[in-house]
């Protein structure tokens, strides 16, 4: 079976060729028939890469320990959802997965949008036969996952234990469901390079396509800060570590790319600087997998002894080249006939806000790449931690937070600022008596004083939008409750991106709750208590649990409050079996609506009688959390798929406008391209 | 609506006025050993395993480091002393921010300055318009010669816009 599976790979990565270079010539000279055979060869490929990652689905289900990746990533106790999660538990299955997602993502949207971007569509192949390719590559010659050992062993060793976890089983697909997601709106930006259709239609097929990639991106990076969270047991979700931040660059930069495509859709400005973006996003979801998947983050060393290492450098250095020259060769196309007219109008705020995200953007990129530069430069070893991102991000990130709350209130064009400081004023003021109220009660850090202050300036505006869309519609007669659902099924754009601006605020309540962490560390005999801020810890005893894979020690503990038990926890430490040299210590969490008290197992004595602990009172994260799940829910509003007429109209419209625009400016644009 | 502005700005600074002199916010400010520990503990790296502050990590060992922070504190030495102690043990690598000296100023340098160089060239951009927009007369040329006017042109947008803001 692995053979065929082996030769599946190599079949798809003939296929990946043949589409990549039937569809480009077929473009290019126009022969349909060629544009077909490409189609259909991209089809072919995606069904391959299929059977090949559901041949070593089955290798895992049936134990074939003769396959070396099955043997190295589960073993016979494995756990049934576990057994599945390790197709991608390691480097080799990963790169299939990643491949097998893509190729999936570049088949359904080949078949969805064949007809609406036809002039697009074969060169919009080719770039994901291309990319697909790549990674077909790594797979088949740097990367079997199909390989067989010589002595075929009794048993496997195991997924690591660390990533058994409901959060770890999620996590990764999503998260590479939305990276590999970011290569279609980089195909559709160099399909309309190529074809030089460089109105709005690759923007809008961009943008949508981005939204569902981001969507996917964000339900990963919120589901791995909370297996962080609940597995890490530093009392923390997010910890900026060079694997977290190669997932946010792409996330910033996509974020920037949905805001800056608006204005092209809108005014027909910014064309070049969407390109750029797009690709910058791609580039960053290349360098990052490379990144954590070639060892990159833990040294410049490790990374030279890699073997995926120098394709990727290879393949990176193409993409940016290549893009680069195809934008530079197109620029003269791209000028755009408008300007911004005024500094207070939608497209100013935008553009504010593309600088702050790059800003972010930079500050993480240098804060992750400046310990190899400083290794291979300085000859230094120097590492960056969270200090470093706290200091130069968090204040960006205030800065649009701020921004989220004026900017949507600002029209097109140009803003008349008193009717604008008459709709920011009200907001304002409520903001500033709920800033008094929580410091007469007591919050008087002062990070905490102006975090919570914007927060509610920011929570309180968008609120007040939706509001002023529901009283619209029912001054036409509708119910309130028709009204708020018809809003937000009609306006969906607009509306769900106000609930994914509400997430933010969310988020950023919880992340000010930061301040007021508390830590404990205490050994404590059985019966006696340990106080945390307002709360109490009784050690209650320890007990030992087997399980078929694991033998794991469960300390138990009540939390009090004046007195009364509110709760308990049961912090543990696990051992699994077949790593008994990796004891996971398993924190416990009580989840309250205003703090988390989160424990974790130290030492213990065998006999019960003692044991020490490390308790944190985490205040507000569960917003952090509720935030994410409201932003994800406003990202599914606004990324639902629309009729398939109402897309086309809307191109259409598009067009128009586009055509209108141009010429309407006939000498500025006889200018731009001379 | 000026009143408004400067009611609002009065309460913001009175607050601020307030929150820094306010005891309980001194109180803050003089931080008990603990906390400088922590601090102190949180500018560390743990020197064993990778990815965590030696504040956060829940090895036993790092539990003995904090302490001895704690008591190094206590003897009344320096933040910088008990970092340098911790630096002439492990080596450099266990500060968890690069140093702000010599070529490693440029870690925090070049992000700042990227920042400061995209809010140069935005301000620029937005306030240099103004003054091309008023003095061109190119659009007028257009509409002399009959292309599609500004009321098209709006009639459009809106039709967007209704379509997209229902």
């Amino acid at each position: 079976m692995a053979e065929i599976g082996y030769l599946s790979v190599i079949g798809a990565l003939v296929l990946a060729t043949l589409s990549a270079v039937s569809s480009a010539l077929g473009a290019a000279r126009g022969v349909p028939e060629l544009i077909v055979c490409g189609r259909r060869s991209l089809f072919g490929m995606t069904a391959l890469v299929t059977a090949a990652a559901l041949i070593l689905m089955r290798a895992f289900a049936v134990h074939d320990f003769s396959i070396r990746y099955v043997a190295e990533t589960s073993s016979r106790t494995t756990p049934p959802l576990y057994l599945f999660t390790s197709l991608w538990g390691g480097q080799a299955g990963s790169l299939l997965f990643w491949s097998w997602l893509l190729a999936a993502f570049a088949s359904l949207t080949l078949a969805r949008q064949w007809k609406a971007d036809a002039a697009l569509a074969p060169y919009f192949t080719a770039v994901c036969a291309i990319v697909t390719g790549f990674f077909l590559i790594l797979v088949a010659f740097y990367a079997n996952p199909f390989a067989r050992l010589a002595v075929i062993p009794a048993d496997g060793q195991g997924l690591n234990p660390l990533l058994q976890h409901p959060g770890m089983a999620f996590h990764p697909p999503t998260l590479y469901l939305g990276l590999t997601g970011m290569t279609i709106p980089y195909a559709f930006a160099m399909a309309a390079l190529a074809s030089g259709r460089l109105d709005a239609g690759w923007a809008m097929a961009s943008r949508r396509w981005t939204l569902v990639a981001w969507l996917f991106l964000s339900i990963g990076l919120t589901l791995g800060g909370r297996w962080a969270y609940d597995v890490l047991g530093w009392g923390g979700y997010w910890g900026w570590d060079p694997v977290e931040n190669a997932a946010l660059m792409p996330w910033l930069a996509a974020t920037a790319f949905l805001h800056s495509v608006m204005v092209q859709e809108r005014r027909g400005l910014f064309g070049v600087w969407n390109i750029a973006l797009v690709i910058l996003t791609f580039t960053l979801v290349i360098v990052g997998t490379f990144m954590t998947r070639a060892g990159l983050v833990s040294s410049v060393h490790a990374f030279a002894r890699s073997e995926i290492g120098m394709p990727f450098v290879v393949f990176t250095g193409i993409v940016i080249v290549a893009s680069l020259g195809m934008l530079w060769w197109r620029l003269p196309m791209l000028r755009s006939v408008e300007r911004i007219e005024s500094p207070i109008s939608r497209e100013a705020a935008f553009l504010g806000n593309n600088l702050l995200f790059m800003g972010a953007l930079f500050a993480v990129f240098w804060g992750t790449v400046f310990p190899m530069i400083a290794e291979v430069v300085l000859d230094e070893r120097v590492t960056v931690g969270p200090p470093y991102y706290q200091r130069l991000v968090m204040p960006v990130f205030w800065a649009l937070v701020l921004l989220m709350a004026v900017g949507p209130l600002v029209g097109w064009r140009r803003s008349d600022s008193a009717a604008l400081r008459r709709s920011l004023s009200r907001p304002a003021i409520s903001a500033l008596a709920i800033t008094l109220l929580l410091f007469a009660l007591g919050v008087r850090h002062w990070i905490a004083v102006v975090g919570f202050g914007t927060c509610a300036f920011a929570g309180i505006v968008t609120l007040l939008e939706i509001l002023r869309g529901i009283r619209t519609r029912m001054r036409r007669g509708e119910s309130a409750a028709v009204a708020g659902f018809r809003l937000f099924v009609l306006g969906r754009r607009r509306y769900g991106g106000y609930l994914v601006h509400l997430g933010i605020v969310l988020l950023a309540v919880g992340v000010v709750g930061n301040v007021y962490n508390l830590k404990v560390e205490a050994t404590l005999n059985r019966g006696e208590a340990v106080d945390i801020g307002e709360f109490t810890l009784r050690f209650d005893g320890l007990e030992t649990r087997s399980e078929p894979d694991l033998e794991a020690v469960v300390a138990r503990f009540d939390v009090e409050r004046d007195g009364v038990v509110i709760g308990s926890v049961s912090p543990s430490r696990q051992l699994f079996r077949l790593r008994e040299d990796q004891p996971v210590t398993v924190p416990s969490i009580l989840h309250r609506p205003l703090e988390d008290i989160y424990v974790l197992l130290g030492g213990f004595d065998e006999d019960g009688s003692r044991a020490s602990i490390r308790a944190h009172v985490n205040p507000l994260v569960s917003w952090v959390w509720i935030g994410l799940v409201v932003l994800i829910l406003g990202t599914l509003v606004a990324a639902w798929p629309d009729a398939a007429e109402e897309r086309v109209l809307n191109t259409e419209l598009q067009r128009l406008l586009g055509a209108a625009r141009r010429t309407s400016a006939p000498s500025t644009t006889s200018h731009a391209k001379s | 609506m000026t009143a408004y502005r400067y009611t609002a700005l009065a309460m913001l600074v009175s607050s601020i006025a307030f929150a820094s002199i306010h005891p309980t916010i001194m109180a803050q400010l003089a931080e008990s050993s603990t906390q400088r520990a922590d601090a102190v503990a949180s500018r560390l790296n743990c020197p064993i395993c990778e990815g965590y502050t030696l504040r956060d990590c829940p090895l036993p060992i790092c539990a003995q480091m904090r302490e001895e922070i704690k008591q190094m504190v206590e003897e009344g030495r320096s933040d910088e002393e008990i970092m340098g102690h911790f630096v002439d043990l492990h080596g450099p690598q266990v500060l968890n921010m690069p140093p702000a000296r010599g070529a490693f100023l440029m870690a925090w340098i070049l992000p700042i300055a990227v920042i400061a160089g995209g809010a140069f060239a935005v301000a620029r951009s937005l306030f240099g318009t103004r003054r091309t927009r008023t003095s061109k007369g190119e659009r007028s040329d257009a509409e002399l010669n009959g292309a599609p006017d500004a009321e098209t042109l709006a009639r459009l947008e809106r039709l967007l816009e209704e379509r997209e803001a229902r």
